[in-house]
């Protein structure tokens, strides 16, 4: 087989087939990269670590992993888990206010924000301003957005990885979007004038 | 922003493969020392419950109604009774040990055999 899905290096590995967990290191490393290194705030060092650790923790509990279930959520449930540790141990973020968040209803939520998401996002001249933007918001929901957004995970993944109700995630994800579009226009004002 | 490429050093998957064989090594390690004292430790067992046979053996008199069994062809004639004297004085109890430490030996042998065939390649 050619490709083989992620289920399937799983079952020949613990099958013995060795190299199979070195296919699934070469397609998840790149993307567990990227995703802890926002997380971690552009701390190469961290994400490299980080990284290393999800990878070991993935390969340690192999054994444990539901085949039935997508490998993606899984392997980004540790990354963010082991994210969160790295932070932790910096102490350079409240975990108070992570779970003081208010919940807000999904009815509540700004319906335009979508149009942030997709136009913003993507333009290079804006990296430094969403930077700063990203500063705002609580560590949990930069990682919704950036596991929806960046990783194209669906809300149902999302609230797998971080093991929330599905709804809150919708919320979250609407209100941070929400909290980064009024960030935006509030950083750039002053250069348009 | 969120979608753009940030390019890690290339060898970091090598690294977590490295880091992993690491890990693998010093569970092998450990595992053949373990079950090397294992298969040592079952090996001086199997001396001992051997000889542990043989002295019950010969206490209860079994070796005799054995030795009976095949050296007088008259004993044949009445064989019920001489299979239920050696049934009754066969040391059961120790023999099973005797077979359980037998089995252990090449279990751990076995093991580490194995315990090599799981290393990852890089």
């Amino acid at each position: 087989m050619e490709n083989p899905s992620d289920s399937e290096l799983i079952f020949q590995y613990l099958n013995g087939t060795t190299d199979a967990f070195g296919v699934l290191v070469n397609r998840y490393t790149q993307l567990v990269y990227r995703f802890v290194l926002k997380v971690l705030n552009n701390n190469n060092d961290e994400a490299h670590d980080v990284t290393q650790e999800t990878l070991i923790k993935a390969w340690k509990n192999i054994k444990k992993f539901d085949r039935d279930k997508n490998f993606k959520p899984w392997i980004f449930t540790i990354a963010q888990r082991t994210a969160l540790d790295f932070l932790r141990k910096r102490k350079n973020i409240s975990f108070t206010a992570l779970d003081d968040e208010k919940e807000f209803s999904f009815e509540q939520n700004i319906p335009d924000t979508e149009i942030l998401a997709d136009e913003a996002f993507e333009r290079d001249e804006n990296v430094t301003l969403i930077q700063n933007a990203f500063e705002k918001i609580s560590i949990e929901s930069k990682m919704i957005v950036l596991l929806r957004n960046g990783e194209d995970m669906t809300f149902e993944e999302i609230a797998e990885v971080l093991d929330k109700p599905m709804n809150t995630i919708k919320s979250k994800y609407r209100r941070a979007l929400s909290v980064l579009k009024k960030e935006i226009i509030s950083q750039s004002a002053p250069k348009q004038t | 922003m969120i979608k753009g490429y940030n390019q890690t050093s290339p060898s970091l998957e090598q690294d977590i493969l490295k880091k992993i064989r690491e890990i693998q090594n010093r569970q092998i390690l450990l595992r053949k020392l373990g079950y090397g004292l294992l298969s040592l430790t079952s090996l001086a067992g199997i001396i001992m419950s051997v000889m542990y046979v043989i002295k019950a053996m010969t206490v209860s008199g079994a070796f005799e109604y054995i030795f009976l069994a095949f050296s007088d062809a008259s004993s044949l004639s009445y064989w019920k009774e001489l299979l239920l004297s050696i049934a009754e004085s066969f040391p059961f109890f120790e023999f099973s040990v005797s077979l359980a430490v037998v089995g252990l030996f090449f279990w751990s042998i076995q093991r580490i055999g194995r315990v090599q065939n799981n290393l990852i390649k890089i």
